[in-house]
């Protein structure tokens, strides 16, 4: 009996009791599939038969289980649920690993096939659909994305050339934005479709060849063919409808838009996608050229301006000087040229010279699909093989890359025959003893020294095929390779799992520390090091500029003063600055309030601004910029701005300021943030029902962000948002009530101070008096609920949420804490003032605190307690 | 307007053009060639001063090098050329990376353009 057998024989006992275990506990899952208990019973079996398994020696038996552990673990993590699939493939596991205890002898290939197939089934439950296979519907989702981010690239630009009609890059950018927008999968399901914005394509090439000029009429068309594709796109099931419906009306506008400018008519019926071409032209101008006034190389310069060229003088026919007649044109030119123009525009050119001269232009690359017509590799190899034997360099490059055959250029050229070659190849075939360096030499030497072609012509094809090869490699160029597109959601799940793993290095670091074993520390200083750089990477990953939204607000404005009857002119900074991608998302209603409010409240008509000695034209500035780890967001119009008065009384009369009470601009405008607030004297279909700004205020609270209003009545408001740069990690101060943790975010934090006997108001209020000034505080331990002792001294955390100054108190300040946040199971996640949770090294839990829902929360306890003491501090300050 | 000029330089003679260099003056630019070789080994052409250049000038540059080679002389274009035979010899197809059969010391006129 060997070592491995006595080793498992101690073991197995302990193993069936906890495959019993495991079987048992199987079965009550089919009756209470949520039982959390019962998973956890079931992975602790598994876990345990793992490691006897591999105590035992058996490790295969020990991978396998391994395999199976991991996937209860989802069940643990609520990232799969117990299906009947799930537990009858785990029954079979169950069997399989009882049929290896049993006995050793069984077949390593019959168990690792067995395991094979269970873990297989397995897998199929529990990667979620979409990551099974990029279904059908989940590409159409990400053309259609890709659409829309087109459409906003269109429209951006088309506001543009709204100022800078002839901007010839905004231009361009047009149309490559509706080039790209035809050639998307997404337009192919509807019929028709692709074809109209081919038209609308058609338009804007008539634009960049000077043919049309932009127009307001024309900017506006385009503009409802962007509303029209999003709209057909966004109504899938009934897009055909829609875009039978509307499309003609445009199709009417387009065509007489282009019938004034050109006769070029708009095509209806060619599918044909524009791409550039690659044209061999071999030019031999008739001997007397030059005496009939013609000098070849003007209609070189001219032909150079169709694209990019390739010019190859061929000279070998030119004479010694005691023959030539110097007037006489012997040279002939061979001509590769890249261009989007068809053979009769290049034909154009020699219009005058053709009738006399020779001329051929032949298509020798179109972007690849030559190639896919050619003939198959394999064809080529057989040949070669079954001609030549031997192989070349030459030779290897014709089936690998089947445009850069030589030889192929010099035959389709009619400057070299097929036996011609067969005899050069025949030669060094027959000549007996292969020379090595013969067979490796160039085939274009051997035809050259076999006198078969002249140099000229050599050169003339080595040129064609750089030529061909540098077109290529710049059109892979254009492809954009440089970034891939990913779903969300993997993106998300790699923060989590960075989170996991941030949380996971913490507590390795604070057990190195403990344990006091410097190997042990290094280690984790180094696993430190390396979190730290992929959970910056990993953040960096999901960051995207603003300029996306920004662009998005253009339309919105220019919507918005057609509908006020206003002008306004948006201008934008800061558009590369990058924030979350979640962040930008949920940024989106709050901007759109804020820039409404701006449009109707703040600019004032044309009229009025020109009485005021204002611009007739207002502006609507949008920027953003990176403050720490913030982004700082300002919407600033030069309106009517706000007016403090008018705040003032309707705070007032609404029962938010007491009358006798005076309050400083600042807090007034922090008041219209308020449900319902609104000064608006009628509504309209914009803004005025004062339900836009509590939206916003409470949008940007999600966010964890802060919201602060300045405004000059006459000159204009600013409103300034101040946002973190990502949702999934925030920097946190950690501090420690009784026994429990709690994290409030650093970017409140004023100062924290202790909370001494002198500086509590003692009127039974919760009112502190911090170097004069009287802050209100909540205590974390009362509205927690905690009850373990109270510590002698207790220290006072004072936070600023939008202008109010309210303090915490805690037991202990603990430290700066970079927190992973977590977000609460479903049951917790309507706690209020509780944001999340984080998990610290030890693996102690700690809430991430949600200050201002928290004073809200207080607020609502005490009645108005704090805004009160609020309206103290305005005239204690004051 | 054109303006030929000769000179005897050690063992060469250098012929100096300036103005245009077109077909109204190839067929003097030929026997002007013609002549020089029978008088010299080395040729020079300095065309630093050469206001405009056609094909068919260009033609009987290459004509007359080609014949030089054929007996053993040589006939080179001085390094210093103007910027509009520069442009002219590239657009033209001319300039080119290996010279012609008969150049079998890297001669040709056409050779290292880009260099200049």
């Amino acid at each position: 009996m060997s070592n491995l057998d006595n080793h498992w024989n101690a073991c197995r006992d302990e193993a069936y009791e906890h495959l019993n275990n495991l079987e048992l506990s199987l079965l009550d899952l089919e009756d209470r599939p949520d039982d959390t208990h019962t998973i956890d019973v079931v992975f602790r079996s598994l876990h345990s038969i793992k490691g006897l398994a591999s105590m035992g020696g058996m490790t295969e038996l020990a991978d396998f289980i391994h395999d199976m552990e991991t996937i209860i673990d989802m069940l643990r993590s609520g990232s799969l649920s117990v299906s009947r699939d799930l537990l009858e493939h785990t029954v079979s596991a169950c069997d399989l690993i009882r049929t290896m205890m049993d006995t050793s002898e069984t077949e390593r290939a019959y168990f690792n096939e067995q395991a094979e197939v269970i873990l297989t089934a397995l897998r199929t439950i529990t990667v979620p659909l979409d990551e099974q296979y990029e279904s059908p519907e989940s590409l159409a989702e990400q053309e259609k994305e890709e659409v829309y981010e087109l459409l906003n690239e269109l429209e951006s630009s088309l506001l543009e050339l709204e100022d800078t009609s002839d901007d010839k890059e905004t231009i361009d950018r047009a149309f490559r934005a509706l080039h790209t927008i035809k050639g998307s999968g997404a337009l192919s399901r509807f019929n028709g479709l692709a074809k109209f914005v081919h038209n609308v394509e058609t338009v804007f090439d008539m634009i960049r060849g000077g043919e049309l000029t932009i127009t307001d009429r024309l900017i506006d068309t385009t503009l409802s063919v962007c509303d029209l594709i999003r709209s057909v796109l966004n109504t899938s099931e009934d897009g055909n409808a829609l875009f039978a419906e509307k499309s003609p009306g445009i199709v009417e506008s387009l065509s007489q838009l282009t019938s004034n400018g050109t006769d070029q008519k708009l095509d209806t019926n060619s599918d044909e996608s524009e791409s550039s071409k690659t044209y061999r032209i071999r030019f031999r101008p008739s001997l007397d050229i030059f005496l009939k006034g013609t000098d070849p190389l003007a209609l070189l310069i001219e032909l150079r301006t169709l694209g990019y060229s390739t010019v190859i003088a061929q000279k070998d026919g030119i004479p010694p000087l005691n023959e030539i007649n110097p007037e006489h044109c012997y040279t002939y030119w061979d001509i590769i040229l890249t261009t989007n123009s068809d053979k009769n525009a290049i034909r154009d050119i020699f219009i005058f010279t053709e009738d006399d001269s020779e001329l051929t232009i032949d298509t020798i690359d179109d972007s690849g699909r030559l190639d896919r017509d050619s003939a198959a590799p394999e064809r080529d190899l057989e040949n070669l093989l079954n001609n030549f034997g031997v192989m070349t360099r030459d030779d290897f490059d014709k089936i690998t890359n089947p445009r850069q055959r030589l030889c192929d250029i010099l035959i389709e050229r009619g400057d070299l025959t097929v036996e011609d070659l067969e005899q050069v190849l025949g030669q060094e075939k027959g000549s007996g003893e292969p020379d090595s360096a013969s067979e490796t030499r160039p085939i274009n030497e051997k035809l050259i020294e076999a006198s078969m072609v002249d140099t000229g012509k050599v050169d003339s094809t080595l040129a064609e095929q750089q030529h061909v090869k540098n077109v290529r490699q710049q059109q892979s160029q254009i492809t954009p390779v440089s970034s891939i597109r990913v779903s969300s959601d993997k993106l998300d799940t790699l923060v989590d799992l960075v989170g996991e793993l941030v949380t996971l290095q913490a507590r390795l670091t604070q057990m190195s520390l403990s344990k006091n074993d410097a190997e042990l520390i290094m280690i984790a200083e180094e696993v430190e090091r390396l979190t730290d750089e992929l959970r910056d990477n990993t953040m960096s990953v999901r960051l995207v500029p603003i300029g996306t939204l920004f662009g998005k607000f253009k339309r919105l404005v220019r919507d918005l003063a057609k509908e006020t009857g206003k002008k306004i002119e948006m201008t934008t900074e800061g558009a590369e600055t990058e924030l979350d991608k979640t962040v930008i998302e949920r940024l989106n209603d709050p901007l759109v309030h804020l820039i409404r409010n701006s449009i109707d409240h703040g600019i004032e008509s044309p009229q009025v601004r020109t009485k005021h000695g204002k611009a007739e034209h207002g502006v609507v500035h949008l920027a953003a910029k990176h403050s720490g780890g913030y982004v700082l967001i300002k919407i600033t119009d030069d309106g009517r701005g706000i007016d403090a008065h008018a705040v003032r009384e309707k705070a007032r009369s609404r029962g938010l300021l007491e009358n006798d009470k005076t309050a400083s601009d600042q807090e007034l405008f922090s008041l219209i943030l308020s449900p319902g607030f609104s000064t608006a004297e009628k509504v309209t279909n914009v803004s005025g029902r004062g339900v836009g700004m509590d939206v916003v205020k409470r949008n940007i609270d999600d966010l964890r962000g802060s919201l602060e209003i300045s405004s000059n009545k006459g000159i204009g408001t600013t409103i300034t948002m101040k946002l973190p740069l990502t949702l999934a990690i925030i920097d946190g101060l950690l501090v420690k009530v009784g026994d429990s943790f709690f994290v409030l975010p650093l970017s409140i934090i004023e100062e924290c101070v202790e909370l001494t006997g002198s500086a509590v108001n003692s009127h039974g209020r919760n009112i502190a008096n911090i170097r004069g000034a009287v802050v209100p505080y909540i205590s974390l331990r009362n509205q927690f609920h905690i009850h373990e002792n109270r510590p002698e001294l207790e220290q006072l955390v004072i936070t600023n949420t939008d202008g109010m100054r309210v303090g915490f108190v805690v037991d202990h300040v603990v430290d700066e804490h970079q927190t992973v946040i977590k977000s609460l199971g479903k049951a917790y996640q309507h706690v209020e003032g509780v944001s999340g949770a984080t998990i610290l090294g030890d693996g102690t839990l700690a809430l991430i605190l949600d200050a201002s829902k928290l004073i809200q929360v207080v607020e609502e306890q005490d009645q108005g307690f704090i805004t009160k003491q609020q309206s103290h501090i305005l005239i204690v300050s004051s | 307007m054109i303006r030929f000029g000769v000179e005897h330089q050690d063992k060469k003679k250098v012929l100096t053009i300036n103005g245009s260099l077109t077909i109204e003056h190839v067929e003097e630019l030929k026997n002007i060639l013609l002549e020089i070789k029978e008088n010299a080994d080395h040729i020079i052409v300095n065309l630093a001063n050469v206001e405009s250049v056609d094909a068919s000038c260009l033609q009987l540059l290459c004509s007359a090098h080609k014949t030089y080679l054929n007996e053993n002389k040589s006939l080179e274009i001085s390094t210093q050329c103007s910027e509009v035979l520069k442009r002219t010899v590239g657009n033209s197809g001319y300039a080119q990376h290996k010279g012609c059969r008969q150049d079998n010391n890297q001669s040709c006129l056409w050779l290292r353009w880009s260099d200049r």
